[in-house]
């Protein structure tokens, strides 16, 4: 045992990084990678007394898929909740652009149930019951309420532009009248392989523990390897009625590791404060797998229509031109609180670790975000807003 | 194998020394080390709250927490460290939090501590301020909420006792309150020498030493000792029960039910019979005549209360008052199952550790326990003593009850 565990054990210090980010609270202690299981990312313990275990299930969905991965969340969800409350532990799922994300929060002398809660949650979904019908029910009224609102129809169609042909998280109505129990238990057979799974861990154990506690997780190997190639179902519907016009530009940068993109987002939601004269001003920020996406947005009525669309148009610039060193900084330091803020307890450090890890797989990427976050300044915050610029928006429009 | 392993590997994780109490020039500090804590949190609890105020100008000490707390949020932009400071006026004391990176937080709280003790209060803060709650005053005017909380506290408390005079004051008596009287306030109550402070998160072992900022000026010379902070002597705060009820024409009902507790009840012990009170009244899937349900621990002028306020449907009122009355009674008389109040004891577990796996709640909860205790409780090693006969026990020692209800009248069933 104790040789098989060495084999699979990677020391901290074969971990990338200086010693300084291996202080940090969030690298990793000890990476593990079972034959067949998930990957192990195990960090310190913030709080005395308490586990947290987040695991990340990448989750690709075809064109008509659209929506499978929440079906999959909203199951999941039922399942632990009903299995969480007799011990207080606290669960949550949530749908990341990667995947689905499944984690809990309890006493570390409940570890061994908390395994079980994760195990339990990422099984084979119950399709055949009216928690399925419910959770499609949802899914509908979720996609259908997006597209009936202005607002929604506009962001909506603004990510569809930027996002080049990737399906929506959320799926669309016509999807989710086509997601069958057959589809969604596809959908799950081959993304919920443990193999493909990350396990990011802060709990008082050793790391046998954590490998006894996680073997036969998820779905067996499975024959469907690649997301149905089916194209996505659309259905034409009436548009949603407005008063005033919507109207925004979506810009995007990659990679999505860069905290350039943040900073550009508080840097222009600042900028834009007070700036509406007649009209309502918003700005936006999305994460999609390879890329931000930076939307500024604008609501008038249409005899102020004009102005407003060159208030829209003229956010990136308008912010380049009056920003500064101190603006610069204070954006800085309180996304650098956010991301403290977050991790300060072990729930919250796995789950920022675990979901930076999401895109790359990097154990320590949470550690080089911080530290690239520290390195913005003027000149580099200027020189990515230049970029957005040059590579131009993409627009989208409602209308009465 | 797998799970004894386990269960052998995490088992008693949480029982760490208690952090020890030391003296300085805040009365009494201590610390506790988290070494993976990606934040560190600091907290003084002084002793000052809105029973300080003087009479005409209550809500001098809540107006005080917010402009300081805006004045202290810009002095720790101006660091660019990303610390965040909260300040929460309470009745009897003031609690500051500050949230910050390990590497920096001694210049966060350096510059907090200025802004607390020396920095001028500022006109334009506190107009600002002023003008704010003045306006959150006028909003909640004729709220029967404000009404039910006034009374509520009423029953903690002597007649006139300034306990429980609205915390946030009224709009008359905040128009009165100027710069002068900020400063005049703070020179009067915030006394180093009389607060507590609790560090949490990725410290060195000597952090106590070196709490003080560098440049703080030393106590005053009139400041009083630690020890008469807690001023209620031992027994309970009152010995006859009471109830009281007031019609208003509203549409639901809110209730108050006050226990008080003998202060020298060790406090883990109320904890848990405040939780248990608090799932046995507000059950998964809940009452459905109820709005809400709460239960708390009040420290009062004259010792511990466990208060339990609910606000139900008004044909319900009878039947709530008697669920909150026998609730605490069956904990008191009926014996427990040992498995059935170990499972409960773990719910109970798990909810402290949670809650406390924020570092500011363990540093607030710390500097509340050296206020009252002089010692901070090892919270892991109190709760796995508790046993069935400690609840039992706990339940039998509470006095009779102070009983207010405020609702409409429905002929007779309110009363």
């Amino acid at each position: 045992m104790t040789r098989f565990l060495s084999a699979l054990l990677v020391a901290t210090a074969a971990l990338p990084g200086g010693a300084a980010a291996q202080m940090s609270p969030f690298a990793p202690d000890t990476l593990l990678r079972p034959s067949g299981g998930p990957r192990i990312v195990m960090l310190g313990t913030p709080g005395e007394g308490v586990a947290a275990l987040r695991l990340a299930v990448p989750l690709r969905e075809g064109p008509a898929e659209a929506g499978a991965g929440e079906i999959l969340r909203d199951l999941a969800v039922h399942r632990m909740e009903t299995l969480a409350r007799p011990v207080g532990v606290r669960v949550s799922v949530s749908r990341t652009p990667w995947g689905v994300a499944y984690a809990v929060e309890g006493a570390a002398a409940d570890f061994e149930y908390l395994a079980y809660l994760l195990r339990e949650a990422v099984a084979e979904p119950n399709v055949t019951g009216p928690r399925f019908a419910e959770a499609r029910l949802r899914l509908r009224a979720a996609a259908q309420q997006a597209m009936e609102t202005p607002e929604g129809l506009l962001l909506r169609r603004l990510r569809a532009g930027a996002a080049l042909g990737l399906p929506p998280l959320g799926g669309t109505p016509a999807t989710a009248d086509g997601l069958d129990a057959r589809m969604v238990r596809s959908v799950w057979r081959r993304s919920h392989q443990s193999s493909t799974m990350t396990l990011v861990v802060s709990a008082p154990v050793v790391p046998e523990v954590v490998l006894a506690a996680t073997r036969g997780l998820g779905a067996p190997e499975a024959d469907a390897r690649v997301p149905i190639d089916a194209p996505m179902l659309h259905r034409d519907g009436p548009d949603a009625e407005t008063l005033r016009v919507y109207f925004g530009e979506a810009f995007w940068s990659a990679p999505v590791d860069d905290p350039h993109g943040p900073v550009a987002a508080l840097l222009v939601a600042r900028h834009l404060q007070g700036k509406g004269d007649g009209f309502e001003l918003g700005a936006h920020l999305w994460e999609l797998p390879d890329r931000w996406v930076l939307a500024v947005t604008g609501i008038a009525y249409p005899r102020r229509s004009s102005a407003m669309h060159a208030a829209v148009s003229a956010a990136l610039s308008g912010t380049m031109a009056t920003m500064d060193s101190e603006k610069v900084a204070r954006a800085v330091a309180q996304l650098r609180r956010e991301i403290m803020l977050r991790g300060q307890t072990a729930g919250g450090l796995v789950d920022v670790v675990g979901r930076a890890m999401e895109f790359g797989g990097d154990p320590m990427a949470m550690v080089h975000q911080l530290e690239a976050l520290s390195a913005v300044d003027l000149t580099s915050a200027r020189s990515y807003l230049s970029h957005l610029l040059e590579v131009g928006p993409v627009r989208a429009e409602v209308r009465p | 194998m797998r799970w004894s392993l386990a269960a052998v590997l995490v088992v008693l994780a949480w029982t760490h020394a208690p952090a020890a109490a030391q003296a300085n020039e805040y009365g009494l500090s201590a610390v506790h080390a988290h070494a993976d804590q990606t934040a560190v949190a600091v907290a003084l609890r002084l002793h000052a709250g809105s029973q300080d105020d003087e009479d005409g100008r209550e809500g001098t000490a809540w107006l005080l927490g917010r402009v300081l707390e805006a004045q202290a949020a810009r002095a720790l932009a101006d660091l660019h460290s990303g610390a965040a400071v909260t300040v929460s006026v309470e009745r009897a004391t003031t609690l500051v939090t500050v949230l910050a990176f390990p590497e920096d937080w001694r210049n966060a709280w350096a510059a907090v501590d200025s802004v607390l003790f020396a920095a001028d209060v500022d006109p334009v803060v506190t107009a600002g301020q002023r003008a704010a709650l003045s306006d959150h005053l006028a909003f909640e005017a004729g709220s029967p909420v404000r009404d039910f909380e006034t009374e509520a506290y009423g029953l903690l408390a002597d007649p006139g006792s300034p306990f429980a005079r609205p915390l946030r004051g009224t709009r008359a008596t905040v128009a009165n309150i100027g710069p002068d009287d900020l400063v005049r306030y703070r020179e009067a109550h915030f006394r180093r020498a009389l607060a507590t402070q609790a560090v949490v998160g990725p410290l060195p072992p000597d952090t106590a030493a070196v709490l003080m900022p560098p440049d703080s000026a030393p106590p005053p010379a009139s400041a009083a000792p630690l020890d008469s902070v807690v001023t209620h002597a031992a027994g309970l705060a009152w010995v006859t029960g009471d109830r009281r009820t007031q019609m208003q024409d509203v549409t639901s009902t809110w209730m108050a039910v006050a226990y008080p507790v003998p202060s020298d009840m060790p406090r883990t012990r109320l904890e848990l019979i405040a939780h248990l009170l608090g799932e046995e009244l507000d059950p998964t899937p809940p009452d459905p005549d109820r709005y809400s349900v709460g239960v708390r621990i009040e420290e009062t002028p004259r010792g511990p209360v466990l208060v339990v306020e609910a606000a139900v449907f008004p044909e319900a009122t009878a039947r709530w008052e008697g669920r909150i009355t026998n609730a605490l009674r069956r904990l008191a008389d009926e014996p427990v199952e040992e498995g059935f109040f170990r499972w409960r004891r773990r719910r109970f577990r798990t909810a402290r550790l949670l809650e406390e796996a924020h570092p500011a709640a363990e540093a607030a909860r710390m500097t509340a326990d050296l206020l009252r205790d002089g010692a901070v409780r090892d919270l892991g090693l109190e709760i796995w003593g508790l046993d069935a006969a400690a609840v039992r026990e706990t339940a039998r020692a509470l006095g009779e009850p102070r009983i207010f209800i405020l609702g409409p009248d429905l002929g007779g069933s309110a009363s």
